[in-house]
């Protein structure tokens, strides 16, 4: 009898393990469907409805499992510096607006610069100002993906290696 | 023609057989009985052989009671459900602490979510 509880056990917890993130297809679904109800803005403490206030008009909106993400991150903001409290309220928004695949993305070029040492960090700094200060038409060519040839024309860049590049597909905005 | 022949020879036998037992004694009868039933019990039934019958068989060889069943789903369904609870619980934790250091950092979301700062990116490097 015992043996049968403790092949019963072993089972289920393998299949738990091994099948719901496979059945669940990408990560946000299994935590979609497994995160159990968050409580309303209107039960939400006064502490966190001052660190989460950007959101206060489309929290009840949310999906149960990114309420959840921003009650955790909640609890954790006092730890952080007044400078990186502004910087992720004033972010929080505009974050919430990007679609998962977007935030998806994101996350894994965040986890990639981590990685940079601290030259390679700073260059990717200066980078971004670069990028930055480009009227918006020459931003909206590498949205759609230009060639390089063109680029190169119209950057006036010496082309170092004339190889001819396959077309870069289109991004879907 | 030959089959009914054999038939009636058959049924003759048996006749002789039935009243053969009536003349046995108790005792005779009485053993005889027992090996009929010794025999009964051993005897295979025929059982639907499915894959999951035969699987369930390997892994519980000796007949399951009902209620044991019952516990061992219901334990099964709960640790699937508990599984699926915590990894997902896991993965948000995982989520949040990239999350927040993500919009804490000096470079602005548009720095990791901008689809035409990465194009240009990867193309200004490659020269």
């Amino acid at each position: 009898m015992a043996k049968a509880y403790i092949v019963g056990i072993a089972t289920g917890l393998f299949l738990g393990f091994s099948v719901s993130p496979a059945a669940f297809g990408t990560p946000e679904k299994l935590s979609l469907m497994a995160t159990p109800p968050q409580p309303a803005w209107s039960e939400l403490t006064v502490k966190q409805k001052i660190i989460l206030a950007p959101l206060c008009d489309n929290w009840d909106s949310l999906e149960y499992y990114r309420q959840k993400k921003w009650l955790s991150i909640a609890a954790r903001f006092s730890s952080l510096s007044p400078a990186e409290q502004r910087r992720i309220q004033g972010q929080m928004q505009e974050w919430n607006t990007l679609t998962p695949e977007q935030q998806r993305q994101a996350r894994k070029n965040f986890k990639t610069t981590r990685q940079l040492s601290r030259d390679e960090r700073q260059e990717f700094k200066r980078k971004w100002a670069e990028y930055v200060s480009l009227p918006e038409s020459e931003k909206k060519r590498f949205l759609q993906g230009e060639p390089l040839e063109r680029l190169k024309k119209s950057r006036s860049v010496p082309d170092a290696s004339r190889t001819p590049e396959a077309q870069v597909p289109e991004a879907t905005p | 023609m030959n089959e009914r022949h054999e038939q009636q020879f058959a049924l003759k036998i048996a006749q002789r057989l039935n009243d053969g037992a009536r003349d046995l004694s108790t005792e005779t009868a009485g053993r005889l009985t027992a090996a009929r039933n010794l025999a009964l019990a051993h005897q295979k039934q025929p059982v639907a052989q499915t894959a999951f019958a035969t699987l369930g068989a390997y892994i519980f060889p000796e007949p399951m009671r009902f209620r044991q069943m019952l516990v061992s789903s219901v334990l099964f369904l709960s640790l699937t459900a508990f599984s699926a609870f915590w990894m997902a619980d896991r993965e948000i934790n995982e989520m949040s602490v990239i999350d927040s250091e993500l919009l804490a950092d000096e470079l602005p979301i548009g720095a990791f979510a901008d689809q035409g700062f990465s194009t240009w990116l990867k193309r200004t490097s490659s020269e």
